[in-house]
């Protein structure tokens, strides 16, 4: 508004402010190319006694993995399976309690909610002595539960909304053509929710994909170590050890993420649109 | 649906729902109510996970030990200290209001986490506004922009600080080589002149190694990292705003900065507040950010809130204490539910 009558103004400002956000991934790229000795000495580009840009960096942190593939894989397994969870457990209770009349239902749908307002760090305590005691601490499976609990208030608070709003039309109708409570909620109410579901799975993605405290706390060892938690291990080794390596590994675990995002950026912004304006 | 029948009936015929419930109720009674109602009771005993048959009941005493702490920063010489903060020091050397510029306030982990706070948290709120306005007028290339402004935020606090701690490095971080890059420059304009070849030697500082610019340095990497997303709750607020007002505003000859100011601030209010709200319950939580970057150094200057529960928990240089743990968690707790509400009730007084 300020600025209606200058769009000139903010085309650059803006084309700042986007480029000073895209420098420190490119600089990481560019350095990732760089001669270890000249990253070391601090040069903006090759020396002339050096070979120039070269994939040397690269070939040592393939050499030497040290957990980079494992950190990734579980991420991944984590993620994909944790979001697919909390897809499938969120959405058939957030349908029961839309659906249904029965007893305890206010006060079910009340006890979620309000848990939303406790910080995560509350239950970081009691998780921590349960996974041990369960034989879960540092598996897989304990931290996948984990974020399953974490993340299934959104689900069931998002999908409630969605699941009340469908006409009552729409379930009377396929319950006349005999379709059993399973079959409204599979056949009838997924695909009309299919929106919805899209953004709860991509912020459940993000969430787990990215959560650090609870993958500090749960893990010890690589078996079932995360990226966020395995890259700062990595860091320490190589930020001592090889700085071009350094910059190699740290490049290598946002790029995917990035291009993902920008390959499906419209789907994105608004699942994350739809989960900020829950509050 | 029929709603006139009884609620009991209604239970018999749909107790299916129950089994659809089921899942979801089991893994979120284990992993949330179970560990709260844990936390809650080992907050009033003195657990340590490494002796725990010895701990017994303690009342409150672990909520009063957060008051003697001094690594939490609210004990009697703590707040001396604060109190000396606003009279004029008797020291000459370090004034009170160099105390107060450079940061050198008294330590501990709440003070720690009001500092970041109060560096953070204007700036996250207030040019995220700017740049959603912007972008809200701009019509070419807008989805390229938003995007571009946007990718930092899916980058994982893990991630971003890492990338950080190379640009922060003071050997070969992009910030001290161009700082570097202006002293030789400034170096060859005088010696045009001179004969003087290095007449500036100044170099950058250790930036995540310095008292002084640790934290602002973790602030201005949580900025980068999630501004977009604050850009983007903006740009939502911002497109439910009637356009026909600014075009009425326009006829009766409305500036630009009239509109903004008479329309614009007014009508995004409601966002305003969920902004102001989530980015200070953010701020308040913050942890990893430290733990990865600085881990709490130097001389714990950088040790947040969370970070200290985390280190009372969780490591090797404190006992495992829970029982303390719990009751630092419940306090965060508290202090969150505060602010929720009040900002609540504050937003609906404003309204009316």
């Amino acid at each position: 508004m300020t600025v209606g009558k200058r769009p000139i103004i903010s085309y650059t400002l803006l084309i700042v402010i986007a480029i000073a956000g895209i420098v420190p991934f490119t600089w990481v790229i560019y350095g990732s190319f760089m001669p270890r000795s000249d990253i070391d000495a601090g040069r903006l580009w090759p020396s002339d006694g050096t070979d120039g840009f070269t994939l040397a960096n690269y070939r040592l942190t393939f050499d030497k993995l040290q957990g980079f593939d494992l950190y990734y894989r579980n991420s991944l397994l984590l993620a994909v399976g944790g979001t697919f969870l909390v897809l499938l457990a969120g959405s058939l209770a957030a349908f029961a309690l839309a659906r249904y009349r029965f007893l305890g239902n206010r006060l079910i749908f009340l006890i979620f909610l309000l848990t939303i307002m406790v910080p995560a760090e509350v239950t970081l305590m009691g998780q921590f002595d349960l996974l041990l005691a369960t034989g879960l601490y540092s598996t897989l499976t304990g931290l996948c539960l984990s974020y399953v609990a974490g993340n299934l208030v959104l689900t069931i608070f998002l999908m409630r909304n969605v699941f009340a709003g469908i006409p009552n039309d729409v379930i009377d109708a396929a319950a006349i053509d005999g379709a059993s409570r399973w079959q409204v909620f599979w056949q009838v109410c997924m695909p009309i929710g299919a929106n919805g579901l899209s953004a709860c799975a991509i912020l459940t993605f993000l969430n787990i994909w990215n959560e650090f405290t609870f993958a500090l706390t749960m893990t010890v060892t690589d078996k079932a170590m995360t990226l966020p938690v395995g890259i700062t291990l990595l860091q320490g080794q190589w930020s001592v050890t090889h700085s071009g390596a350094l910059f190699a590994t740290v490049m290598m675990s946002f790029v995917p993420m990035a291009l993902v995002f920008v390959l499906l950026q419209k789907y994105f912004v608004r699942g994350l649109t739809a989960g900020a304006v829950k509050g | 649906m029929a709603q006139t029948e009884s609620l009991l009936r209604a239970t018999r015929k749909n107790w299916p729902a129950y089994l659809y419930l089921l899942p979801a109720a089991l893994v979120f009674a284990a992993f949330v109510i179970y560990p709260i109602g844990r936390a809650a009771v080992w907050s009033f005993t003195d657990l340590s996970l490494l002796d725990p048959a010895s701990a017994r009941y303690v009342g409150w005493d672990n909520y009063r030990a957060i008051l003697s702490d001094e690594d939490v920063g609210l004990d009697p010489k703590t707040l001396a200290d604060w109190r000396s903060m606003f009279r004029a020091g008797d020291d000459p050397a370090r004034p009170t209001w160099k105390r107060w510029l450079t940061f050198d306030w008294p330590g501990g982990a709440v003070w720690n986490t009001v500092k970041f706070t109060v560096l953070f948290l204007p700036v996250y709120v207030i040019i995220p506004l700017i740049i959603a306005a912007m972008l809200d007028h701009v019509r070419t290339g807008s989805v390229f922009l938003r995007t571009v402004i946007f990718i930092p935020v899916i980058i994982s606090v893990a991630v971003a600080s890492v990338i950080w701690i190379i640009l922060y490095n003071p050997n070969y971080g992009i910030f001290n080589l161009a700082i570097a890059l202006v002293r030789d420059a400034l170096n060859w304009i005088v010696g045009l002149v001179s004969t003087n070849e290095a007449y500036f030697t100044f170099t950058g500082p250790n930036w995540l190694g310095d008292r002084l610019w640790a934290m602002p340095a973790i602030a201005f990497m949580c900025f980068w990292n999630g501004m977009g997303l604050n850009v983007l709750l903006y740009l939502v607020g911002l497109n439910r705003i009637d356009s026909e007002l600014y075009e009425a505003a326009v006829v009766d000859g409305a500036t630009p900065r009239q509109q903004f100011l008479r329309i614009t601030l007014p009508l995004l209010r409601p966002t305003t507040y969920l902004v102001v709200l989530l980015s200070l319950i953010g701020s308040l939580r913050v942890f990893g950010q430290m733990w990865i970057m600085t881990e709490g150094g130097p001389q714990d200057s950088t040790v947040s809130y969370v970070m200290y529960l985390y280190r009372v928990a969780f490591h090797p240089t404190r006992d495992f204490e829970f029982g303390y743990a719990s009751a630092l968690a419940f306090v965060l707790a508290a202090v969150i539910f505060v602010l929720t509400a009040c900002t609540q009730r504050f937003s609906r007084a404003v309204e009316q």
